[in-house]
């Protein structure tokens, strides 16, 4: 029995296919200006690179906020039981997540089977997503998003970003920098404030260990590092999987589990 | 002519054609020198304008976002939208019923509220009267001084409503019109839990609709079209089988006419509004007013009635809330709240974190915090949010 689980982000689209001996096969596309086709086209590439065909999946969830658009779908589920599922399923220690995605951030706290027992979700503003980071590299500091990481590693000081706004932050950064503060600096500053910021919502749920990172934001070690850091506890990442897969994962595992009751009853 | 299937058909119909009238009833009677006073909160005691022979109408609009940007013309845009569309109709034009109205009675309840009286009386300088209130406390000590207060402050609109009025208003007229209220109250119990709190024949979405018609139509009239709706329910029986859906109590910030966003959502996600802890909902139909005998006094029954029914968090002892919501949590089988805060409506976003401790930690109930406003940019993650809380409490 073959499902899928299809997350259709702000960003990017994702797909994750799982066979009954829980082989795991997924794609990653932008999302671009149409998440509906991403959606389609990223369920379709998903299956491709399974070697199984459309004719053979029994069950489909999409999740994110494109799944509303999502026809292929026998179902849809927030992105919210969604990470829940795949955190459980790839660390069952995990009882807090923390999810930043492309446009927003999440804190979801699960009890010890696994089952969402709190959550916030921010969607205020773009600080603390995302969005935040890839806006600040590319306009401001003219640097490649995924080389955050590695450049923050190698800051000797971190200066104080203090604006809670995209816009303004960008504005304090473009001063820093005329008064010659190193881009590895701000940079490490820069994740400093997005940690800080998408902290204060962690603590509204309470933290309990194991603190798990998930979403796109979670590939940048720096975020992690500065997370670390804010919340004085250890904050993991999946090992054996993208974390940006954990969304689509968890509504592959929820489909699986659909697909054995029938595809109707409540589990 | 009575439909099995869906028993309620048609029930409201008869209601909706008479709010449809009202408008033109009400300019009828202007034309015949009846004065209208508008007010927006429920501690505004209605008996008091309807003894002085005029026509109350509760302007408690909500939900249009076009009012509450223009009422940033005078009042700050992190005012919250309830006070802002209050203003904003001015502004505009738009509300009808605000233009009929011939004075206004504003509470001094939040400081969002006091600042549209400001504007009312300055700006748009129109008649306005005041009506003080105690921030009341349960304490065995302050509860004689703030009725004294209040009585105090019910007596002086009296005088004011009655010169306004042109006519001084009696105390057999405040009687009357404390009977005719009280008929309101409880035809409008004996619908919404006709024939218990479980299982309504009317949803709580027809019982709020029911409820917001009888802050404009004219009261009179609006007793006689309960009484017809309770005339067609008694005797049907409501669907006992359970729907499976989330039973929701909505709490929070003023829910007015025409702001159904948050209701609606709940309704799409799958979940189920079973009542109410709102200052526009059943609160409005929870407790008689009670004058003892021919020698009573009816503007301390007002005061009593009116001080204690309102679940306005600026106003009153948050304990009394909490013991409240977790009263309604029982009675209504509710399994997870929904706490709307309009921005910006400060005093119920700063009380959420205890509320939240308290109904997580003494009740073990969910709850969910809903922050929004009139704008419709927001909708996409409300029902995130609800879907989520939904899957949260039923699992997926």
């Amino acid at each position: 029995m073959i499902v899928v689980g299809v997350d259709i982000g702000s960003t990017t689209a994702k797909a994750v296919v799982l066979n009954e001996s829980a082989t795991i096969w997924s794609a990653i596309i932008p999302s671009g200006n149409s998440p509906p086709s991403a959606g389609k086209e990223v369920f379709a590439l998903a299956v491709k690179n399974s070697q199984h065909t459309m004719e053979e999946v029994s069950y489909v969830i999409a999740t994110g906020y494109g799944r509303v658009s999502a026809e292929f779908a026998n179902k849809t589920v927030t992105e919210i039981s969604c990470h829940g599922r795949g955190a459980n399923y790839l660390n069952p220690a995990t009882r807090t997540i923390i999810d930043i995605g492309g446009q927003d951030s999440k804190a979801i706290s699960l009890d010890e089977h696994g089952k969402v027992i709190d959550f916030m979700i921010n969607d205020k503003c773009a600080s603390g997503t995302g969005r935040f980071l890839e806006t600040a590299a590319e306009l401001v500091l003219r640097v490649k998003l995924q080389d955050l990481g590695t450049l923050s590693a190698k800051a000797t000081d971190t200066p104080n970003i203090s604006s809670a706004c995209t816009v303004f932050a960008q504005t304090e950064m473009v001063s820093l920098l005329a008064t010659g503060v190193p881009v590895e600096n701000l940079v490490a500053g820069l994740h400093r404030a997005v940690a800080a910021r998408v902290s204060s919502m962690v603590k509204r749920i309470g933290i309990k260990p194991t603190v798990m990172m998930t979403g796109g934001v979670a590939k940048n070690s720096g975020v992690i590092a500065a997370f670390r850091k804010e919340l004085n506890i250890d904050v993991v990442v999946p090992t054996n999987m993208d974390p940006q897969l954990v969304g689509a994962l968890g509504a592959a595992l929820i489909a699986q589990e659909m697909a054995k009751n029938g595809g109707t009853g409540r589990v | 002519m009575f439909d099995t299937a869906n028993p309620t058909a048609g029930l409201l119909d008869h209601l909706d054609e008479r709010l449809a009238k009202e408008l033109a009833l009400i300019a009828e009677a202007k034309q015949k020198g009846q004065k209208v006073i508008g007010y927006f909160c429920p501690y505004l005691p209605e008996e008091l304008i309807l003894a002085g022979g005029m026509l109350p109408v509760r302007l408690a609009f909500g939900g249009e976002l076009e009012s509450s940007v223009a009422g940033e013309e005078y009042l700050k845009a992190y005012s919250c939208p309830v006070s802002r569309s209050c203003v904003g109709y001015q502004v505009t034009g738009t509300n009808e019923y605000y233009n009929m109205v011939d004075a206004f009675c504003v509470t001094q309840t939040c400081e969002n509220i006091k600042h549209v009286q400001e504007y009312l009386e300055k700006r748009f300088t129109k008649p306005v009267f005041r009506l003080g209130l105690p921030r009341t406390c349960d304490s065995t000590r302050s509860r004689p001084q703030s009725i004294e207060y209040f009585k105090g402050e019910l007596q002086s609109l009296r005088a004011k409503l009655g010169e306004f009025g042109g006519r001084p208003i009696r105390d057999l007229d405040i009687r009357r019109a404390i009977t005719l209220c009280n008929n309101i109250r409880e035809k409008l119990r004996f619908i919404y839990e006709y024939p218990d709190q479980r299982h309504t024949l009317l949803d709580w979405y027809d019982s709020f609709r029911i409820t917001q018609a009888g802050f404009l139509v004219k009261r009179q009239d609006y007793l006689k079209e309960l009484e017809l709706i309770e005339r067609s329910i008694i005797g049907r029986k409501p669907p006992v089988e359970d729907d499976g859906k989330v039973r929701m109590l909505l709490m929070g910030s003023m829910l007015g006419i025409g702001d159904h966003k948050i209701p609606d959502l709940i309704k799409e996600t799958g979940g189920k509004i079973v009542t109410d802890n709102t200052c526009t909902g059943i609160s409005n139909s929870r407790k008689n007013v009670t004058v003892f005998g021919i020698i009573g006094d009816t503007m301390e029954a007002l005061a009593e009635r009116y001080l204690y029914n309102v679940p306005c968090p600026c106003m009153t002892d948050l304990d009394r809330r909490l013991k409240r919501t977790s009263m309604i949590i029982q009675d209504y089988a509710v399994e997870g709240v929904i706490y709307y805060n309009l921005k910006y409506c400060d005093n119920w976003r700063t009380e959420y974190p205890i509320f939240k401790d308290y109904l997580q930690k003494e009740l073990k109930m969910p709850i969910l915090l809903i922050e929004s406003d009139y704008s419709p940019s927001d909708v996409g993650t409300i029902r995130t949010k609800i879907e989520a809380f939904i899957e949260m409490i039923r699992g997926i």
